[in-house]
């Protein structure tokens, strides 16, 4: 699944994880969660899809692992386009912000 | 996952592997119940659960705040174990299935089965509503 | 371990009862055949059975966390059907044409009363397989509505 960012919005609030100095605390920026999450479902739908394709061929130990398992991926994809939602509109709205 | 799922969803998910095996034992005692000497077969599951469970309450102490303090997880690969019963039988063909129990077994992992499948249910139908705020 | 693998096993079972049952009719039919193609007097059988093994996979005693030794959980076969060897029952009965010179005709060794309870069981064990099918019916059905709201 390929998702492409224009350029302003790989600025600043999407930078990768970095050390913040003054708190100590690691940030993590939104880049950072919509990557994990893009993996994650890409990592679950192969998964599911393997099942389902098992289940066809006879292959499968039982009927629950698969119905999960399509569920997973399904709330897995349904996250990762929420996270993309939330961004963008947080982009839209800065860009509509007079200076 | 990327999103944590609670621990009681990998409960479930055991607890429907450890049902659906616990189904096959009994179909395959029932299916021998008149067959010279063959011995009856079950399912432990639920002590199995406990004792993982009882595990998993452990936390380990961290000392730098770059320790991490995740035991590992004892509910990972399976929980149950098919368990032979080698006692004598009263019977002359020295089967020991006893198919009263048996069938009662039956009746109560088919329920107990679908009571999961519900529950697994309800957690992934709210996961889904909490993801969509509620919107469809 | 299949989807279905406890379903085929039930059904070995049925087959296996079915069986049985066809052969305790077949005795009960016979109680009192004293002659037959071998000119002796039927003799009683009985259905042999035996766990069948051959087709459970091994990957279900190897994986990890599963402590099991040896095979087994499979199905049912009869492997034969081999005679009761037992002693014909004698009937003092000097007027019948196959009787002997004291007077005593050779039975088959049926007895009625085991036959029936033999029968009994085997219906009561049929439908116990039975019972087990639409056990696996109902938890499979229940499984393909995982997820829905």
């Amino acid at each position: 699944m390929k998702i492409s960012f224009s350029n302003a919005v790989t600025t600043s609030a999407l930078k990768p994880e970095r050390f913040d100095q003054v708190t100590g605390h690691t940030e993590v920026g939104f880049g950072d969660i919509l990557n994990k999450a893009i993996k994650g479902v890409d990592r679950l739908q192969k998964a599911a899809e393997a099942s389902t394709i098992a289940l066809a061929v006879g292959d499968v130990d039982n009927l629950h692992q698969v119905m999960i398992d399509a569920q997973k991926a399904e709330i897995a994809l349904q996250y990762t386009l929420q996270v993309r939602n939330k961004i963008l509109d947080a982009y839209q709205e800065i860009m509509r912000m007079q200076i | 996952m990327l999103i944590s799922m609670p621990i009681s969803f990998k409960v479930l998910e055991k607890a429907l592997d450890a049902s659906w095996v616990r189904h096959r034992v009994l179909s395959s005692n029932i299916a021998n119940v008149d067959t010279p000497n063959y011995k009856s077969y079950r399912v432990e599951f639920e002590e199995h659960l406990r004792d993982a469970l009882g595990n998993t309450g452990i936390r380990l102490k961290t000392t730098n705040s770059r320790h991490i303090g995740i035991p590992r997880n004892p509910l990972d690969g399976t929980v149950y174990r098919i368990v032979r019963d080698e006692s004598t039988s009263t019977r002359i063909d020295g089967n020991n299935v006893d198919i009263d129990v048996a069938m009662a077994g039956l009746a109560k992992n088919a329920l107990m089965y679908q009571a999961f499948a519900d529950q697994i249910t309800a957690k992934l139908v709210q996961l889904k509503s909490v993801i969509s705020e509620g919107r469809r | 371990m299949g989807i279905f693998d406890a379903i085929n096993i039930s059904a070995s079972g049925l087959t296996a009862q079915r069986l049985r049952m066809d052969v305790i009719t077949k005795n009960i039919a016979n109680v009192d055949t004293t002659r037959t193609d071998s000119g002796l007097p039927y003799r009683r059988q009985v259905a042999v059975f035996s766990e069948d093994t051959g087709n459970t996979p091994f990957s279900i005693f190897n994986r990890p966390g599963q402590w099991f030794a040896g095979r087994g959980l499979g199905g049912v076969k009869v492997v034969g059907i081999r005679d009761d060897m037992s002693q014909y029952r004698k009937v003092f009965d000097p007027g019948h044409p196959d009787a002997n010179g004291e007077g005593y005709v050779e039975m088959p060794n049926v007895d009625i009363v085991t036959e029936m309870v033999n029968m009994i069981s085997a219906t009561r064990a049929y439908e116990a397989n039975v019972t087990a099918i639409n056990a696996a019916k109902g938890m499979v059905t229940k499984a393909l509505e995982i997820g829905k709201a």
